[in-house]
């Protein structure tokens, strides 16, 4: 699939690129029109917006709320005393020096 | 551990910063207003409650250590969640290592450090195109399967790749502050990020079932 200036590779290193910097007019109209013509470039961009969506993903499956149980109140305490053995003095300040 | 310290710093203002205060002057209160999600979201990644528990505790303890620099520029559960993703990824990859003899790990080293080889012939085009994949990007947290096997690849990264890919994707990272952590040029952000999706979408293709060929 290498019509226009870049080949297939070239323009999924381009996609990637473009998610993490804004190009050029003119390098970004070779790429958009690479991928209008090559549906396995434009379904890699598509995948790369999946990933990013996936890995921002803070929701969790329905089932899982209802599987999982919460934390136990031992376990609560636990972590709270780890926090006060981490740093004694709660206050905000004491942390900044 | 640098990574934790600006986990959230960089995601857009929400909330007003009396607001924000309100929230962290008192660590011990995370526990009890997001402690049952993380566990949850744990979980849901995570099999055994007993690995859950520990993550979510050194979450709290991370975000204990960093809190001065939570900035209040995302909410208090964003900025905890994003500490858990990169302690859950941690524990996966400490698995995969486990599992996986020097030699096999080095191979796949190399395979991940170079993706675009094996998906490129000679002349730049795909020896296997990308799937197309049976999935709606709007409801991707019904996507269990496709959510586990994606934490799994992400373990499966080299490591600095796999930070750069994290800080890049879940702490919204720019790539500037990318390249003064991870002590790398510009150019160097980019084919790591490159690299690690490259092999990211391939693992998935892989690994998971819902693709149309």
């Amino acid at each position: 699939m290498s019509h226009w200036m870049f080949n297939c590779k070239e323009v999924s290193m381009m996609v990637s690129e473009s998610m993490d910097r804004k190009f050029p007019l003119h390098r970004r109209i070779l790429m958009t029109a690479h991928l209008f013509m090559c549906r396995y470039c434009n379904r890699f961009k598509k995948q790369l917006l999946i990933l990013r969506k996936a890995a921002g993903l803070e929701d969790i499956h329905e089932e899982d709320f209802g599987r999982s149980p919460s934390l136990s109140k031992e376990t609560r305490e636990r972590i709270k005393q780890a926090m006060r053995d981490l740093f004694p003095d709660p206050d905000l300040d004491s942390l900044n020096t | 551990m640098k990574r934790f310290l600006n986990a959230g710093m960089c995601l857009p203002m929400t909330k007003k910063p009396a607001e924000i205060n309100s929230r962290i002057e008192n660590p011990e209160s995370w526990v009890d207003q997001h402690g049952d999600f993380l566990y949850r979201f744990t979980l849901s990644r995570v099999k055994d409650p007993s690995i859950a528990e520990d993550l979510v505790q050194e979450t709290f303890l991370a975000a204990l250590k960093a809190r001065k620099n939570f900035q209040g520029r995302s909410t208090a559960r964003t900025w905890l969640i994003a500490i858990l993703k990169h302690k859950i990824v941690d524990q996966i990859r400490k698995r995969v290592r486990e599992q996986t003899s020097d030699k096999v790990e080095s191979m796949f080293n190399a395979a991940a450090n170079n993706p675009e080889d094996a998906s490129f012939d000679d002349e730049g085009d795909w020896r296997v195109g990308p799937s197309k994949w049976a999935i709606n990007p709007m409801k991707l947290y019904e996507q269990k399967e496709f959510m586990d096997v994606l934490y799994h690849c992400i373990g499966e990264l080299p490591e600095r790749q796999a930070e750069a890919f994290m800080m890049r994707e879940i702490d919204g990272f720019s790539t500037e502050e990318i390249c003064k952590v991870l002590n790398v040029s510009a150019t160097n952000s980019w084919v790591m990020l490159y690299r690690a999706r490259m092999w990211l979408r391939r693992c998935l293709e892989n690994n998971w079932l819902e693709v149309e060929k």
